[in-house]
């Protein structure tokens, strides 16, 4: 018991020590990005991973927070943390019509109904010039502050940190209760669940708004760190990058989207061998491919059981670690 | 008293009438078999009574409750839970776990309870744990699988673990689907000892099986189906001998000759 917590103890200094020993501001802001990523990766994996619902559409959901948030705070003047509440209110509200096709399809044809959400969103969004300023995008957004202080990257890293913090401690309530097992119960088997009474309409409701508040704070997040949006970070490839993360963390583990979202980040900058630039991210996506392949449970798994050999099984529970 | 009364139930595919204007009453407390040959429609039966096929027409009538349009869900919360005749459990989730997820309405708990851990949900846990554990116990099933994956148990204790899933919703009506398909001798007793201890529980039984001798040895009352329609009913050794029946199932003499 009391190797684990030094274990923990490590890897909360490691996590506090990281913006100080990391003097170029860039990488922090990097991370932070990368950090974004990762709550969008945690809303997908408990929609796709533990609900069994399919999303391709995420972006939208990163887009419509993004914007949200800045045009509330520029254009109505809202202070910014009612600008954050706007954007999740406003994706659980939009998550409500993607989920109601969920009612009838799943798979394969759920995922094309999420795709065209996604481009929906995204054509909305260019096109609707007074509003969002079409492709040209959104300037000056402002960044958070605190008692006067605007926030710097290692401002935002720390309030990151404590905010992956809350949601994970929030999915894995939700996940571990009876909740999550009806979630799981209707990924594994929908007409068996149904006919165990579980209400599968209104836990697809819920897994999508989840994982749509998920997105939305994240995009609200992405809109003040970098002061600037366009229609490009909201494009379907960015969806696709979304569920790439979840996958190579792990869609069925708890830590799937905190692990997956840095290594999809990062892993490309590996790979800038002076001379070959051209091809690291050829390479990069060659070893996400390999480790979707191998590793089809993803890493966060596998980081868990490294962690329990270094530093000792917990006798009770299961699924992920802490923070 | 009738628990399950249908009133001209039909259920078309298309061109294939499956279920033809079937009036099917069952009395409650009773143990029902559902009989014919292949393809004379039990399973679509069973599929229209728990909500999984919409009628085409007819009436459903539960306790005194028109159920016909009701929602899957709903109907199993009315009181009627199934079986289905491929062992349909959940891929990845344990033995205990499958039965709790049949207990959900009973928590009485929301999400922010689940979120914030409350008293109120810790309290819904323990006492369903606990009622969980003992619908196991009724199956046949101990400690030893609590915590191993459903899909992984042997063959008969997978239909076992079904059947307590579907004990789980404190059913008034239980639909068996066809139980006893590829058991084993030892298997085949113990479902019998099952269906006779759900049965002095006061639960009503609507049994669909192949297997003549679980029907003669459980069942009160016999329905006999043939091409979708009601062939006849009765005590089950009346059935057996009529030469209606036979006929459905063997074809006419003449015609073997």
């Amino acid at each position: 018991m009391q190797r684990r917590k030094i274990g923990f103890l490590i890897i909360a200094l490691l996590i506090v020590l990281y913006p100080l020993v990391v003097s170029d501001s860039y990488k922090v802001y990097i991370m932070n990005r990368s950090l974004i990523h990762a709550i969008i990766a945690m809303g997908l994996v408990t929609q796709v991973g533990f609900a069994g619902q399919i999303s391709l559409g995420h972006a939208a959901f990163y887009g419509i927070g993004a914007y949200t948030s800045s045009l509330t705070v520029l254009k109505l003047g809202f202070p910014i943390g009612l600008g954050f509440l706007a954007a999740i209110l406003l994706c659980v509200l939009c998550s409500v019509f993607l989920s109601v096709p969920s009612f009838k399809l799943s798979g394969f044809f759920l995922s094309l109904t999420t795709i065209a959400f996604g481009h929906i969103v995204w054509v909305i969004i260019v096109n609707w010039q007074s509003l969002t300023n079409g492709a040209l995008g959104v300037f000056g957004i402002p960044s958070l502050s605190l008692f006067g202080t605007r926030f710097n990257n290692t401002h935002y890293f720390y309030l990151l940190v404590v905010t992956i913090g809350l949601l994970y401690f929030f999915i894995r309530r939700i996940t571990n209760s009876f909740i999550g097992r009806a979630f799981m119960a209707m990924r594994d088997d929908e007409l068996a669940a149904e006919c165990s009474g579980i209400n599968t309409r209104y836990f697809k409701l819920l897994a999508f708004g989840i994982s749509a508040g998920f997105a939305g704070l994240a995009g609200a997040f992405y809109a003040h760190l970098s002061g600037f949006i366009s229609p490009e970070s909201f494009r379907f490839a960015e969806s696709t990058k979304f569920v790439g993360m979840a996958v190579t963390g792990g869609l069925r583990h708890l830590l799937g989207g905190i692990v997956g979202a840095p290594i999809v980040t990062f892993l490309p900058e590996m790979f800038r061998f002076p001379g070959w630039e051209t091809y690291y991210m050829m390479a990069a996506t060659f070893v996400i491919l390999m480790i979707v392949v191998f590793m089809p449970d993803g890493l966060a798994p596998l980081l868990e059981k490294g962690f329990n050999k270094i530093f000792g099984e917990r006798s009770t529970g299961k699924g992920g670690s802490s923070e | 008293m009738n628990i399950l009364e249908t009133k001209g139930l039909t259920k078309s595919f298309g061109g294939v009438t499956a279920n033809s204007n079937l009036d099917i009453c069952i009395k409650k407390g009773s143990v029902t078999g559902l009989i014919g040959p292949n393809g004379s429609g039990k399973t679509t039966f069973i599929n229209v009574v728990s909500g999984v096929y919409p009628a085409t027409s007819g009436k459903v009538i539960f306790d005194g409750k028109d159920i016909t349009s009701l929602d899957k869900y709903k109907i199993a919360r009315a009181g009627i839970a199934r079986t289905f005749q491929t062992i349909r459990l959940f891929e990845r989730l344990s033995v205990l776990e499958t039965v709790l997820v049949a207990r959900h309405a009973s928590y009485g708990a929301s999400i922010w309870d689940a979120v914030l851990s409350t008293s109120r949900l810790r309290a819904a846990n323990a006492r369903e744990e606990a009622r969980a554990k003992e619908l196991l116990e009724i199956v046949g099933l101990g400690k030893q699988h609590y915590d191993v994956l459903g899909n992984s148990l042997p063959y008969g204790y997978r239909r076992s673990l079904e059947i307590a899933r579907a004990l789980a919703l404190e059913p008034s009506l239980l639909l068996l689907d066809e139980p006893a398909a590829g058991m084993n001798r030892e298997e085949f007793n113990f479902l019998q000892e099952i269906i006779q201890n759900v049965k002095q529980q006061g639960i009503t039984i609507l049994l669909v099986e192949h297997t003549m001798e679980l029907v003669e040895a459980v069942v009160d009352h016999c329905v006999v189906l043939n091409y979708g329609q009601k062939l006849t009913e009765g005590p089950f050794c009346d059935c057996e001998s009529d030469p209606r029946v036979i006929e459905a199932y063997l074809g006419k003499e003449e015609a073997e000759c």
